[in-house]
């Protein structure tokens, strides 16, 4: 019997020993959490799709006192990003979204709004995806920022500025329809991405590669 | 830890260094090393320099081969218009214990994983595209692993490749042969849905 159910999102997994992976996942309930799945890399595991990069599961897992790793005994798939790798493009920006939150979110701290802000930023990718990522992007980003404490003065176009106040009013697919393009608000995402990287103190590693499409 | 030799530490470290290998196996390791006779040694140690000094990627496929095209690339036998497309070198093996593929391979060397830094760039697809114009080749079998990263290789390789006016085909993804409908989840499933065929 597990000791612990939550809803989560897989932010990354490490392979360990012969067939096991440590994985990264961020649950709605405790925050984001370590552990190892044992056997998950073996052909007929039981993890199956489920510990891919962002896949959205209920996680069952059992937690020791003073241990950092946790046991992940079982994750049911409620939602995978999995059709998604077929766009390049798509795949790209959901490891830019999985880098940025592993690095932001601080072990153990719950965050109900930045685990709501990252389905609802997957939802609206696979919804739009042949619109590109841009939008789901910048707007991660913005709320990212926001909600890890360290938005500052946006100094940015009118335009892109017009476009970040709408976003931090409106939900992800209820924005002003237009057609986003890499160049749209691209001052607005690269100053947001730039704040990032100063408050981790180190480059995104998944940045280049974005910029690069 | 216990205080071992000087030697002794200094194998165990090494055995340690390995994928997989922690402390304990590390000591069994170096103990079945420190109890063989001195020829079995040599010949583990002479089996891991050869490794180093004698193993390069063959000229055309970039496989691990002893000489400058590998065993594939070298026979005759094999159907050079169709090309197989691996992640990594031991993929290929699961691949030919299957005796019904007869085509060369071409492998790439990781895929394409931005949160590990590795881009198109990092992986060795320029000379899969010089093959594709040097030789008369008429299928390419993107046979990458069924993870995210491998997906993503897949669909970049498959934008890359299609306009130059090759068949582009996927290897199919579903149920693992010996398992149950009952434990496979959505995606596995979907799959198997979507790459059934007609009896």
């Amino acid at each position: 019997m597990p000791a612990r159910v939550s809803e989560a999102l897989i932010l990354r997994t490490y392979p360990f020993q012969e067939a096991d992976l440590i994985v990264s996942f961020f649950t709605r309930d405790l925050g984001k959490l370590r552990g190892v799945a044992r056997g998950a890399r073996r052909t007929k595991s039981k993890f199956g799709a489920a510990l891919e990069r962002l896949s959205y599961v209920r996680a069952y897992y059992f937690q020791r006192p003073n241990r950092e790793l946790v046991r992940l005994d079982q994750c049911e798939l409620l939602r995978s990003p999995f059709e998604l790798q077929r766009d390049y493009a798509a795949a790209v920006a959901l490891d830019f979204l999985a880098e940025v939150s592993e690095q932001l979110l601080a072990p153990a701290e719950p965050s109900e709004r930045f685990f709501r802000l990252l389905l609802a930023v997957i939802e609206h990718l696979r919804a739009e995806a042949a619109a590109g990522p841009w939008r789901a992007v910048t707007y991660f980003c913005l709320w990212a920022v926001r909600l890890s404490g360290f938005l500052p003065e946006l100094r940015v176009s009118p335009e892109s500025a017009g476009i970040a106040e709408e976003m931090l009013k409106k939900p992800v697919g209820e924005l002003t329809p237009r057609n986003w393009s890499k160049q749209t608000a691209a001052d607005l995402r690269r100053f947001l991405i730039r704040r990032i990287e100063e408050h981790l103190e180190r480059r995104l590693i998944t940045v280049p590669l974005l910029e690069a499409l | 830890m216990p205080d071992f030799a000087e030697p002794l530490a200094r194998l165990i470290q090494e055995f340690k260094r390995l994928p997989g290998i922690g402390q304990k196996s590390a000591q069994r390791l170096a103990f079945h090393v420190l109890r063989a006779s001195r020829e079995d040694a040599e010949r583990l140690a002479q089996a891991i320099l050869d490794v180093k000094d004698r193993l390069g990627l063959c000229a055309l496929c970039n496989n691990i081969s002893d000489s400058e095209l590998c065993p594939f690339c070298r026979n005759p036998a094999r159907d050079p218009s169709v090309i197989c497309v691996v992640e990594e070198p031991h993929n290929i093996l699961p691949i030919e214990t299957t005796r019904q593929y007869e085509g060369l391979y071409h492998v790439l060397h990781g895929a394409i994983s931005p949160l590990r830094g590795v881009g198109p760039e990092q992986l060795k697809i320029k000379g899969l595209l010089e093959r594709l114009q040097s030789r008369n080749v008429r299928e390419i079998i993107l046979a990458t692993n069924p993870t995210v990263e491998g997906e993503a290789t897949a669909a970049y390789l498959a934008r890359l490749l299609k306009p130059l006016g090759v068949r582009v085909t996927r290897i199919a993804m579903g149920i693992p042969v010996g398992s149950d409908l009952e434990f496979a989840d959505e995606v596995t499933m979907s799959k198997s849905l979507e790459n059934r065929r007609e009896l």
